[in-house]
């Protein structure tokens, strides 16, 4: 399996919490993140397979995180699945051309999200 | 700048994204729960099964726990019978079984109530010095017994033990030791009373005694008897012709002296012929009722001539008649013998006593002297206080010669006499004598259930008359057959002979006489035959019967029973020929 870390941010505490359960139960080496600066801190320490990001978040949001990690060598291949409740297209694209590989739109069951994870396996 | 709508939007996916979430989560648990519910369904189960397997397994080891039981109680019961029996084995003992330790009782069976009157149960725990008379004894029985069961298992020893009730017993005691050395003296006893045991054999030696003596006595009495017959015709002979000699011969015959020392000595010969004969029960019986009270008084008067001033006689009599039946001349014999006995032991004086009572024999007096039919006797005691005797010398006096007097003062024939004039009565006689202190005789005549009557009327005596008559004279013997006719012929009768029984028949056929005598013995035809084949034809013929044997020996060849006319051998001429003319006369007297 090529995926192992995945690095989860989200403001949205019990969304947060059920993910790295989740996650964890199924064998990944699961990071989490409040908000943006502590993800993108997070992403260069431990250098997760894959990110998981909420778009909108106090601070830093997915988008920028998303624009850092693509701007830094370390993180430039990283898939980066942005996960939002703004579904608007002009929403998505403004995503994607920030470097996102993926943009899902809430809501999405645990399976669905897992699925599109494995997807990058 | 965003719109409401795209807002709103975005709220409500926030929202149903939590809401899915949250729906999953529930999911996920509830499938976990049912999971777990499962898990707990079948956990439950696993251990429903165990606690099956475990509870048959513990019914299994119930079980078996209870079977361990059941056999434990059955080996309790078997050991408790056994228990049981070996004590009912060890109570069944009729000696004394005891255990000691230390010397104390630790286990004693009952028999112990019986050899020492102890029971059982006060004697456990006890010092066994509670069998003993002493500490002496006790320490004794200490010495004796446990060095002894060092060297072996068991011992064996008489020893004189104490009974409860104080009484000493003698005791065969077995002693074993309780394993293989000698420690903390525990041992086994087993004690027997063999008091009444040595007793018995004492009593069973002495009746071995007595028996033998009267072994001896019968055996010397036969031999007695046997050449007191042969005597008795050869002195019928001696004194028969001598008397002829003395009446044939003139009075003042020089040689007359001779003749009458002649018939002195052989009338001596002829007592003591009789006296042999009397000792072997051979002698002739004249059995009649006898008061034995008159007996006695009668004898008194005629004894106290007998013996010396410095002698006392007392009499004692019953107070009520004791008859018996004996031949009166034979008791008088048997009692002056006793006394002359007595006054012959009182040298320097003393009191010889003679009582008369009654005796009934029982059977604890068979078993303590051997002998006596059960019944009433009279008893007749006749003691003296005179030298006594000791043991050896009282073992023999009814021998025939024996004496302790000097030579030629007795004869040995005394007591041997008065001891078969007893026995002829079927009576018994004991003495009991003990030196310097006296003698005692004791005789038992069987009692007879009979009326004196006025019988002992003197005797009319016939005068020696002379006769005519023919009489046969039937006798084997040549000597006696003359000597009779002598005799008879000498008084004037006819006589005629016979030599024995055939002859006999023939001659009185030839020419019947008055009267036969007949001889009791002879060969051929004895005298009963004779007699019964003349009587055939002659009822009324006379026979007097001679014979040198005595009337039991006569009865009990069947030739003469009561009522003849008898005379025995040796016989005085005169008693002959009064009888002889008594006989006729009465014949005389019928006709």
């Amino acid at each position: 399996m090529g995926i192992k870390k995945i690095l989860i941010a989200d403001d949205d505490q019990p969304i947060l919490s059920y993910m790295q359960r989740k996650f964890t139960k199924l064998g990944y080496e699961v990071y989490v993140a409040g908000n943006g600066e502590e993800a993108l801190q997070q992403i260069f320490s431990c250098l997760p397979d894959i990110v998981l990001l909420d778009v909108k978040m106090p601070g830093l949001s997915g988008i920028e995180v998303c624009k850092r990690m693509r701007a830094d060598d370390r993180t430039k291949k990283t898939p980066i699945l942005l996960l939002s409740a703004r579904a608007q297209s002009a929403e998505v694209k403004e995503g994607l051309n920030a470097g996102a590989d993926k943009y899902l739109c809430k809501p999405m069951s645990f399976p669905d999200i897992l699925k599109e994870i494995r997807s990058f396996d | 700048m965003k719109s409401k709508s795209s807002r709103d939007d975005e709220k409500q996916r926030r929202l149903l994204q939590e809401y899915i979430f949250n729906l999953e989560d529930a999911q996920e648990k509830t499938e976990e729960l049912t999971l777990t519910n499962e898990k707990l369904n079948q956990y439950s189960d696993h251990l429903e099964k165990l606690v099956a397997a475990r509870t048959e397994e513990l019914i299994k080891a119930n079980k078996k726990l209870q079977q361990e039981i059941n056999e434990r109680k059955q080996k309790e019961e078997a050991l408790r019978n056994l228990e049981e029996l070996e004590s009912s084995i060890l109570d069944t003992i009729p000696h004394a079984v005891f255990g000691l330790s230390d010397r104390n009782f630790v286990f004693a069976n009952e028999g112990v109530k019986n050899v020492f009157g102890w029971k059982p149960e006060e004697l456990l725990g006890k010092s066994s010095r509670l069998l003993y008379s002493s500490d002496k004894e006790f320490d004794e029985a200490d010495k004796n017994i446990y060095p002894a069961l060092e060297q072996q298992k068991t011992f064996s020893k008489e020893l004189t033990f104490r009974r409860k009730d104080g009484t000493d017993i003698l005791c065969r005691i077995n002693v074993a030791r309780i394993g293989n050395s000698i420690t903390g003296k525990s041992v086994v006893a087993i004690c027997e009373d063999i008091t009444d045991y040595r007793q018995a054999e004492k009593e069973k030696e002495n009746l071995q005694a007595q028996l033998l003596q009267a072994q001896k006595l019968e055996a010397v009495g036969k031999l007695a008897g046997g050449i007191a017959h042969d005597f008795n015709n050869i002195l019928g002979a001696i004194i028969g012709y001598a008397n002829i000699i003395q009446l044939k011969m003139p009075a003042d015959d020089s040689l007359r002296t001779y003749v009458d020392h002649i018939v002195t000595s052989s009338q001596k010969a002829a007592n003591l012929t009789k006296s042999l004969l009397a000792f072997s029960r051979k002698q002739v019986m004249d059995p009649k009722p006898l008061e034995l009270n008159q007996t006695i008084s009668k004898m008194g008067k005629f004894l106290s001539r007998l013996i010396p001033e410095d002698v006392e006689l007392k009499t004692n009599l019953y107070t009520k008649d004791l008859i018996v039946l004996a031949d009166a001349g034979q008791i008088d014999q048997v009692i002056m013998n006793l006394v002359t006995n007595a006054r012959d032991s009182l040298s320097s004086g003393g009191v010889i006593e003679i009582s008369a009572g009654k005796f009934t024999i029982d059977s604890e007096f068979k078993e303590t002297h051997g002998y006596g039919d059960p019944g009433e006797y009279a008893l007749i005691s006749l003691g003296d206080n005179g030298v006594g005797m000791d043991g050896e010398v009282v073992k023999k006096i009814f021998e025939p010669f024996f004496t302790t007097k000097e030579v030629g003062k007795g004869t040995g024939l005394g007591l041997s006499i008065v001891y078969g004039i007893i026995k002829q009565h079927g009576g018994y006689i004991e003495v009991q004598s003990e030196p310097n202190r006296g003698t005692m005789f004791n005789i038992y005549l069987p009692l007879i259930a009979h009326k004196i009557e006025e019988t002992d009327k003197p005797k009319i005596m016939i005068p020696q008359a002379r006769g005519s008559e023919t009489i046969l004279i039937v006798e084997d013997n040549d000597d006696l057959r003359i000597l009779l006719k002598d005799i008879l012929e000498q008084y004037g009768y006819r006589t005629r002979e016979a030599a024995d029984g055939m002859e006999a028949i023939t001659e009185f056929y030839a020419n019947i006489p008055d009267m036969v005598i007949l001889d009791v013995i002879m060969p051929r035809k004895n005298g009963r035959e004779v007699y019964d084949e003349i009587c055939k034809t002659n009822p009324d013929m006379k026979f007097l019967f001679i014979s040198g044997y005595t009337a039991d020996v006569i009865s009990r060849k069947g030739i003469i029973e009561g009522g003849y006319d008898f005379i025995s051998k040796p016989f005085q001429p005169t008693d002959l020929l009064r009888k002889v003319r008594a006989m006729l006369t009465k014949t005389e007297f019928k006709k």
